[in-house]
């Protein structure tokens, strides 16, 4: 399709592009990959349902994923960064790895990460299963080996049972990583207030909260934080309409962030888009961790990213309806 | 050729036939129309993706959707779709210009996903100060009229109308309109100080942003959208379909060479069959020929058999008889005849009975057993008063040096027993046990023979023990050859034990009806043998007054329980 042929399809457009979006009634569920419909014209979606997954494997994930002797000393599961019980994250600004190092950026949470289209703030791996190799191998993490973690396995009977129970091949690395991935997988916070609303409870959110979906997606928040997700499905540079890291200062290869993987200047700076679900469990916010509260996150990403001034009142708004996108963290994990 | 040349050939030319009829058909096969029918499916499935993909980017700039999940779904499913492809088409088709192909279209599937990320960033940008820029300028416009300033206020306006219009139309001269209202609003904010002046700044920025993103996005939009992926795509499926229309026609080829070789293979099946039969005729002629030749091989050997059995009926007493006894012999063959012998002999003084077995089978056994008997009647004819020991010297003797003139590996074992006018019956010699039925107490008795076994050294002398028993009235005396306790049947010989018990009912039986049992009991056995019995039963007591001419010591009998 030329460009020159969408010349009607522009005009006709822009001017909805333009304007503030105003209606926040629920719309069907888009399938992915399906043509764009007037249906898919609401920026926020429901999250979906878990996907059939086999118990075995997803039980196997679960142990693996709070177990300590994976890490180098024994010490680091990948529930101590993420833990479950606190919106999949541990509150700090910089998780704790063996031996007490500390790791560059934030921790992100697990909850809802299998909706993310890649993994880690810079994208660096495209799947679950990839993104578990990285955390195993951090010398500021687990610190460890997939020999290591293989030979445990192989030698620990529960282990080595369990696995042949779930796959045919029994202890390997890729099935492994297959069960972490899995239990991930089952981590859907469904059931928020929000999803709620969109299901078509009018009642689900509060007036403020209401009122604050409606300026999240008025002031510009829905341009990058949007899908079923609410984010997590782009790349931004962080910094558009101002130099956040100039005024920050004490810049690190971290803030490089897309640039350390693609080594493209053009993605200097450039992060994935968190996704906001849970977002109020999730303190502190950004890569570094730099925002305390998520009043002092949506005035830094309404200066620098959006270039506009909030009111207290948009300010509060907003935070009532990124509250309302808390899901039932308890009921996460246990499909599958 | 001889017959095995033949079979030899034959499994070869199989085997060859085998080799080229497999290579053939697996040539055949590399048209594999199910990985065909997968890879164009592959490459249609990508197609699809690409356009839907490029209708999604263009609905995402356009505002037709306001979130890329269905954008980035595609992407994924088009990464899978175009990983797969690889497989598909690399079953199908693995020249270097398909690879090269399918290189070429990751590497624009890789530039296709990075500006697709870029153009997703760009235009959230974009978006967000398209969208704020009105309500920016609407209220900085109020703020300015408030306060007097309706000429800034009116640039300002014109601003917003100026970008809105160059995001529309997007050509030269809007775009110079857009930033000659850039530039005035900004030279007329450089009076202007406090609040006003940050609000003018702000914009401002949205205005570059919109001036400075909208080219940028449209630029990644176009490599987002291009057909770069479409037209990689269409090269890598020209390139497919040659060479698989090439692996098609090379296959049908190959199908074609099969079938003729089918043919052929059936025509030398054929031919082969002729020949077979060919060498079927001959070897069932020299099957037949061998036939005869065994035939007649059989009729001589069995003449000899014919021979062997005369010779030995011919030597054995037809009606053996004793003074005073009731005497029963039998002697049955074996399908192949033995050397069993025995033999009653009368002189003028002493009755003899001779029991023996020459070792072999057939005429040579035959002729020993002769040469036995002749030496035995031509030594007691000479001296009637011989003793068995030294009789069996003697024919020893004579036997020992005739066997070695046959060149014969035989012997021959023997017992001689001498019955006197007194009753006292002498003997000596090593063959079968000798087994005694006392009528008085029912008890069988076993007296073991022992001696040289005739014919392995000529000089005996020494070598035979003479033994003497005695029958009262009505006992008996039973002599037997190796083939009756060697008989079989079901793995167990019939034995001596076998006798025995058969011996030991004899109480009031005559000679005959003890032999009758003691046959009727081999029933059903398997005789590998000559199987020879000699039952006699003392009827009167001997007088009492007469004795040997020699004296030799008594033998001590073995009694046994029957």
């Amino acid at each position: 399709m030329k460009l020159e042929r969408l010349g009607v399809v522009a005009l006709a457009c822009t001017l909805a592009a333009c304007s503030e979006t105003k209606s926040s009634a629920p719309r069907a569920e888009q399938r992915a990959g399906a043509a764009p419909t007037a249906a898919s014209r609401e920026p926020l979606e429901a999250l979906p349902d878990v996907p059939p997954l086999d118990p075995k494997i997803v039980a196997l994930g679960r142990r693996l994923f709070h177990e300590r002797r994976l890490s180098a000393d024994g010490s680091i599961a990948c529930a101590n960064c993420h833990d479950l019980q606190r919106g999949g994250v541990d509150g700090q600004v910089r998780s704790t790895g063996v031996g007490g190092k500390q790791g560059a950026v934030n921790a992100p949470t697990v909850y809802n990460a299998a909706l993310n289209f890649v993994q880690f703030w810079d994208g660096r791996a495209a799947t679950l299963e990839e993104q578990i190799g990285f955390p195993v191998t951090n010398p500021a993490e687990m610190a460890t080996s997939f020999e290591h973690v293989l030979a445990f396995l192989k030698a620990d009977p529960g282990y080595a049972s369990a696995f042949a129970a779930a796959f045919p091949n029994g202890v390997t690395e890729a099935n492994a990583r297959r069960a972490l991935a899995d239990f991930e997988r089952t981590l859907l916070t469904r059931d928020s207030p929000f999803d709620r609303f969109l299901a078509g409870d009018e009642h689900a959110l509060a007036p403020e909260a209401r009122a604050g979906y409606e300026t999240f997606k008025s002031v510009g928040c829905v341009a990058c934080h949007q899908g079923r997700n609410v984010g997590g499905n782009m790349f931004q540079r962080f910094g558009v309409l101002g130099d956040y890291f100039k005024d920050r200062g004490n810049v690190t290869e971290a803030d490089y962030g897309r640039f350390n993987v693609t080594h493209n200047e053009a993605d200097r700076f450039v992060f994935r888009v968190p996704s906001l679900r849970n977002v109020a469990r999730t303190a502190p916010y950004f890569h570094d961790g730099s925002a305390a509260t998520l009043a002092q996150a949506v005035q830094v990403m309404a200066r620098y990213q959006l270039g506009r001034k909030l009111s207290d009142d948009q300010v509060r708004s907003i935070i009532a309806f990124l509250q309302s996108l808390s899901g039932e963290l308890a009921r996460a994990g246990e499909k599958g | 050729m001889s017959s095995a040349r033949w079979f030899t050939l034959i499994g070869a030319l199989f085997a060859l036939a085998c080799a080229v009829s497999g290579a053939l058909y697996f040539a055949s096969r590399s048209a594999d129309f199910g990985a065909h029918a997968l890879a164009v499916g592959g490459i249609g499935e990508v197609r699809h993706l690409d356009r839907l993909l490029s209708e999604q980017v263009l609905a995402a700039r356009f505002g037709l959707s306001n979130q890329y999940d269905p954008l980035t779904a595609t992407e994924l499913e088009l990464v899978r779709a175009e990983g797969e492809l690889h497989g598909s088409v690399g079953a199908v088709a693995t020249t270097p210009d398909v690879d090269r192909a399918l290189r070429a279209l990751d590497r624009a599937l890789a530039e296709r996903r990075s500006a697709l990320e870029h153009f997703k960033a760009e235009n959230s940008v974009l978006k967000n100060s398209l969208r704020y820029l009105p309500t920016a300028g609407e209220e900085v416009a109020a703020e300015l009229a408030a306060n007097g300033k309706a000429a800034l206020a009116r640039d300002v306006n014109v601003l917003v109308r100026a970008t809105l219009v160059y995001n529309l139309i997007g050509d030269q001269s809007t775009r110079d309109a857009h930033f000659a209202a850039t530039e005035r609003v900004r030279a007329e904010r450089a009076e202007l100080t406090g609040s006003a002046a940050s609000d003018i700044d702000l914009l401002l920025a949205h205005a570059r942003v919109i001036g400075e993103r909208l080219p940028s996005v449209d630029g990644w939009l176009k490599q987002a959208a291009n057909e770069d992926l479409s037209d990689r795509l269409a090269s890598l499926e020209n390139l497919y379909q040659t060479r698989f229309s090439e692996s098609a026609a090379r296959a049908n080829r190959y199908r074609q060479v099969l079938y003729a070789w089918s043919l052929l293979l059936v025509l030398a099946v054929a031919l082969a069959g002729l020949q077979l039969k060919k060498l079927y005729a001959g070897l069932e002629r020299r099957v037949a020929e061998r036939t005869v030749e065994l035939e007649r091989a059989r009729d001589a050997l069995w003449g000899e058999m014919q021979l062997a059995r005369r010779i030995q009926e011919a030597l054995v007493p037809r009606e053996p008889q004793l003074r005073g006894c009731d005497v029963a012999a039998s002697m049955r063959s074996a399908a192949q005849v033995g050397g069993d012998y025995y033999d009653v002999i009368h002189t003028k003084t002493h009755e003899w009975i001779l029991i023996g077995d020459v070792s072999g089978h057939g005429v040579p056994a035959g002729l020993v057993m002769m040469m036995c008997q002749t030496a035995v009647r031509t030594a007691l004819e000479r001296d009637p008063e011989l003793l068995p020991d030294r009789l069996l010297v003697l024919v020893n003797a004579v036997l020992t040096e005739n066997i070695r003139q046959l060149g014969e590996d035989k012997y021959m074992t023997i017992t001689a027993l001498r019955r006197d006018a007194s009753g006292s019956i002498w003997f000596a010699g090593a063959h079968q046990d000798l087994f005694v039925y006392r009528a008085d107490s029912g008890v069988v008795e076993t007296f073991e023979t022992a001696g040289l076994w005739l014919g392995l050294r000529p000089d005996a002398e020494g070598a035979f023990e003479l033994r003497e028993l005695k029958l009262g009235v009505r006992d008996v005396l039973v002599l037997h050859t190796d083939g009756v306790t060697e008989a079989m049947r079901d793995g167990a010989l019939f034995d001596t034990t076998g006798m025995r018990r058969i011996l030991a009912g004899a109480k009031d039986k005559t000679a005959g009806e003890v032999l009758d049992a003691l046959l009727h009991a081999l029933d059903g056995f398997d005789l590998d043998d000559d199987a020879t019995l000699v039952v006699i039963r003392q009827l009167e007591a001997a007088p009492k007054n007469t004795r040997p001419s020699t004296t030799p010591p008594p033998a001590t009998p073995r009694p046994t329980a029957p």
